[in-house]
């Protein structure tokens, strides 16, 4: 009888820790979290540096500059952290005219919400910030080597600025499954 | 009788007349003198507001060294813009800003992890209510050039209508701004 007890003790142990390690190893699915860091092709590109362009909205659509401007931080901080590249150079640095194989990103708003942090925290399914941007990346001779549509979003917690940020995680990740780390 | 009265009196008053006019002298000295230490205390108010001081401003992004969310004493020192507070420090040299933009903003009073776990341990979906209760704030952001050409830009939050002052006081130690601090701020966008 004690046997059958604690082999059912021990079974329901396992089965709870099956499901633990289930819901730590699987991927998030919820929009505004981290995107997979799982390379799904090799990367094509290589480039010891890269300069980032200030963020440029059509005239038709209006983003307020503090949204432009922690856009464009947050994807060089995020660019600098995939280790793809050298150097990473700001919009008009000119130490980036010296180099021979430079990138260059360019970040062309689509669309832009800015979203209401209160009406998320209250209804849940209304005030979502979202923002997509063109990310556009080019080499030396003008030759397009990325261009793609990456939408940052938040939809639930944090203020509405934080759209920013997982934009440039997500504009970051394009760059590290395009292009190569240095000397390889 | 009378007479005695009257001398009585004139020794009575007499004294007293002495020593009330002994009170009043002090008492007009420390008048004055708190006068002065008013008109004193003033100015120095007043010098103090020259320079701007914000105790408690809240970096966004931008500023290099110093982590998000990070409040600190925004001032005009000299010709830059200091961020500092205890032994973190940040300068942006007035001479390098190309731009200043402020806009009015509200912000969450339960907010970061904190708020947000309050909210969700409020049962009855309590927590919802708490994100209601918000504050007024201004945000400004300041895009400068640092020494090799390359662009910055800093954000930083205030509370509401000092991000004007702010910028008015830039403006009069020498930055560029393309929409002058009088105006409304509200829809402030590159023109």
């Amino acid at each position: 009888m004690r046997d059958r007890n604690r082999m059912k003790i021990s079974m329901l142990l396992a089965a709870a820790g099956a499901v633990l390690a289930g819901a730590l190893v699987a991927p998030p699915t919820s929009a505004g979290q981290a995107p997979p860091t799982v390379l799904t092709k090799t990367p094509e590109f290589s480039a010891s540096a890269i300069i980032i362009e200030r963020t440029e909205p059509p005239k038709d659509l209006a983003i307020p500059e503090d949204f432009r401007v922690a856009t464009y931080e947050n994807v060089i901080n995020e660019v600098t952290k995939t280790g793809r590249f050298k150097q990473v150079f700001r919009s008009g640095d000119h130490r980036a005219n010296d180099v021979p194989d430079l990138v260059t990103m360019r970040l062309l708003p689509v669309t832009f919400t800015k979203g209401s942090e209160t009406a998320r925290g209250t209804t849940t399914v209304k005030g979502w910030s979202e923002l997509k941007i063109k990310v556009v990346i080019t080499d030396r001779s003008g030759k397009t080597l990325v261009d793609q549509e990456v939408q940052g979003n938040v939809r639930f917690y944090g203020e509405n600025i934080e759209v920013t940020k997982d934009f440039a995680k997500k504009a970051a990740m394009v760059v590290y499954q395009n292009f190569r780390a240095p000397g390889h | 009788m009378n007479n005695r009265r009257a001398q009585m009196q004139n020794n009575f008053e007499g004294p007293d007349r002495v020593s009330s006019r002994g009170w009043r002298r002090p008492a007009i000295l420390v008048a004055v003198a708190a006068v002065a230490l008013g008109a004193a205390a003033t100015r120095v108010r007043a010098q103090q507001a020259q320079v701007m001081p914000q105790p408690n401003v809240e970096h966004v992004i931008g500023l290099e060294g110093i982590k998000p969310g990070y409040k600190a004493a925004l001032t005009v020192q000299g010709n830059e813009l200091v961020f500092a507070w205890d032994r973190t420090k940040a300068t942006i040299p007035i001479a390098s800003i190309l731009d200043i933009f402020t806009s009015d903003d509200t912000q969450q009073i339960f907010r970061g992890s904190v708020g947000s776990a309050m909210k969700a341990g409020v049962p009855y979906g309590g927590g919802r209510v708490m994100s209601l209760f918000t504050q007024a704030t201004q945000v400004m952001t300041v895009e400068y050039r640092d020494s090799n050409g390359g662009f910055h830009g800093a954000v930083f939050i205030f509370t509401k209508g000092k991000a004007t002052e702010a910028k008015k006081a830039l403006v009069a130690a020498g930055a560029h701004a393309s929409i002058p601090p009088e105006e409304p701020a509200k829809e402030e966008k590159k023109p």
